[in-house]
């Protein structure tokens, strides 16, 4: 490993770390970017909570919130700085009530 | 977020907001009224913008082996109403089907020819592929969860769907659609109930669920050994450009959709104007 590959390495959890080196066990030929990133995908939940593969609409407005930022930065720049904290308001308020129903969205915009 | 700075959203004229149909307006006229952008920036923004949802369909490719669920998957994430055996397999032309979703914005979608069948047509259709693929907003390769062997799949995306998608500065509209893991358990034991999709709860079973489980990795692996999926690669997909889902019983569809929308350049502009208004309906 090199010097920043063994910083990654020790940047990853315990867990991950086991994985990382089952992948180095069971694939020695894979580099050092393929263990870390079979370690990384090993330690994520997939499916939300539990196995209800349901994921809340509210996540999705996030992402939805994070790319349309983005598009106003690339498209936008002269405009971006008007609006860059009011996006990042918006987006952290979604994030806060990601847990919440839909009903939260609704009312987000009804109370505008 | 101190909840106290939504107001500064609060101060939004509500006449305002119902001049704008799509989620993506009102959320854009939401934040240029709180951050008080002139008419001129607004209306420069909103001329792109209605650009982006009238001025160009949302094109869609959808890619796979015969079976894999392409018209199911369709239906499931786009709300269309295909039956299921209106993708012709072995077809030699591509049809671009465009569907008006309403406010003039139009999903259109290309069902792109299986590849690996002689090399006299793969020929011909890595030709199509190379002509439509640069063209799409989001390109879906459906892969079958309970595939014994991935492996044609992964031929498929290493030499001909991921050098494309580089060569074009496209590999972010690319996503990797495993389908079908309600059906992991037949391939191991057909008789166990236990295996079985839960049809009532609507969700697999824990031993069903800890089979899926077993067998995203067992493709992740196979991906990664591939190196078509890797962390920080300028040239592989990321993992979360891969998303395990079943289209028949609508199983993580919304995974599906956060995919989607972080794809490529436009993905969030389908999620904003029709995509998150059906996974609300269907989650209902």
């Amino acid at each position: 490993m090199t010097q920043s590959e063994l910083e990654e390495y020790n940047r990853l959890t315990s867990e991950q770390k086991d994985f990382y080196n089952m992948a180095k066990r069971m694939h020695p030929e894979w580099s050092h970017r393929q263990c870390h990133t079979y370690a990384v995908i090993c330690s994520q939940d997939p499916f939300g909570d539990g196995n209800g593969g349901d994921l809340s609409p509210m996540e999705v407005f996030r992402v939805m919130i994070r790319q349309a930022d983005i598009y106003m930065e690339t498209n936008f720049p002269n405009i971006y700085p008007q609006v860059k904290e009011t996006f990042r308001n918006v987006y952290n308020y979604v994030k806060s009530a990601v847990s919440t129903t839909w009903d939260t969205i609704v009312n987000f915009f009804k109370n505008l | 977020m101190n909840m106290d700075k939504k107001v500064i959203i609060e101060e939004v004229d509500q006449e305002e907001l119902s001049n704008y149909s799509s989620m993506i307006e009102k959320l854009f006229a939401a934040i240029f009224k709180a951050a008080a952008v002139s008419k001129a920036d607004k209306e420069k923004v909103f001329g792109k913008l209605n650009e982006e949802i009238k001025g160009k369909p949302f094109k869609v490719a959808i890619i796979g082996q015969a079976g894999v669920g392409k018209s199911s998957t369709l239906n499931s994430v786009f709300g269309l109403n295909l039956p299921t055996s209106d993708i012709e397999e072995g077809t030699t032309e591509i049809i671009e089907k465009i569907f008006p979703m309403g406010d003039g914005f139009n999903l259109s979608i290309y069902d792109m020819p299986g590849l690996l069948q002689s090399r006299k047509k793969d020929k011909v259709y890595e030709e199509m592929y190379k002509d439509i693929l640069p063209t799409c907003d989001v390109i879906i390769y459906i892969i079958k969860a309970n595939t014994r062997n991935v492996g044609d799949d992964c031929k498929i995306l290493k030499e001909v769907v991921l050098p494309i998608c580089n060569e074009t500065a496209i590999k972010d509209n690319l996503i990797i659609a495993v389908n079908k893991v309600d059906t992991i358990g037949e391939t191991i034991d057909p008789d166990d109930p236990e295996l079985m999709w839960d049809g009532i709860s609507n969700k697999p079973t824990q031993k069903l669920f800890d089979c899926i489980l077993k067998k995203r990795i067992d493709i992740f692996e196979k991906l990664i050994s591939e190196n078509l999926v890797l962390l920080d690669s300028p040239t592989a997909l990321k993992p979360d450009q891969v998303v395990f889902y079943s289209a028949v019983y609508n199983y993580n569809l919304g995974e599906f959709l956060k995919v989607v929308t972080k794809a490529g350049k436009r993905g969030w502009i389908w999620t904003g104007v029709r995509g998150l208004d059906l996974y609300r309906n269907n989650n209902k």
